[in-house]
């Protein structure tokens, strides 16, 4: 049964964006920055600013993903106007690789939002698993091990009267 | 979740290094050597330009790792 979806109560009221003057926003205007390499010549100064970098640096260190400050980063300036979401989108991936190595420079421990994006051509733990059983098994034949047999611990007969029998052959 | 910034960089393919390639000799005593790079590069699609700045920073981040 397709259960009823949640109600959105924090989302926006319908027609909430035609509340204001079209192109009042600066998202509306043509933007500032068109082009990739505009758009980086913006961002990258204000990264590698020694005011701003303190700051990214002490955020990475908290474990926010690198993903998710890039996303904010690029979604802050599609608000402010300075360039389209393409843009902010195309940029993104520069934004996160810069700020890897502003961490590795500095020497901290950053998240980069998932392990799949750092060498992609390293091949999987499961492959590698694989391959390196395929070579043992072409190394050496299965040797059957010997049943190691169990030393059965005899215990010492209890003398006691509430004590239980111990029936032999069981 | 979707995650923009993942999704961005998944989906970048990277460039793999390439060889320089080498100037054939050519064996006639007055002819030139004509080299293969002379021919104008194509002006680059936007996500390969933004794969290949990746992978400059990437590759300076790993000399910078493995120093």
């Amino acid at each position: 049964m397709i259960e009823p979806a949640k109600p959105m109560i924090d989302a926006p009221i319908a027609g909430q964006s035609l509340t204001a003057e079209l192109g009042n926003r600066p998202w509306q205007q043509p933007p500032q920055y068109n082009t990739v390499e505009e758009a980086l010549e913006f961002y990258i100064p204000r990264i590698t600013n020694p005011d701003m970098l303190e700051d990214l640096l002490d955020v990475m260190e908290t474990g926010i993903p690198l993903t998710t400050i890039a996303n904010a980063l690029q979604s802050g300036g599609v608000m402010e106007g300075k360039h389209t979401i393409d843009v902010g989108i195309l940029v993104m991936p520069v934004l996160i690789e810069t700020m890897a190595y502003l961490g590795d420079e500095a020497g901290i421990e950053y998240t980069v939002g998932s392990n799949k994006l750092e060498d992609t051509d390293k091949p999987t733990d499961s492959r590698i698993a694989n391959i390196m059983s395929k070579i043992e098994d072409e190394k050496e034949p299965a040797i059957e091990e010997e049943p190691v047999e169990a030393e059965m611990e005899s215990e010492p007969p209890s003398g006691g009267l509430m004590s239980r029998r111990i029936q032999d052959g069981v | 979740m979707y995650n923009v910034g993942y999704q961005a960089m998944k989906n970048l393919k990277l460039p793999k290094a390439q060889e320089p390639k080498k100037d054939t000799n050519s064996m006639g005593l007055l002819a030139r050597n004509m080299s293969n790079n002379n021919a104008p590069k194509k002006e680059q699609d936007v996500k390969q330009r933004v794969a290949n700045y990746v992978a400059q920073i990437r590759k300076a981040r790993m000399e910078l790792n493995n120093d």
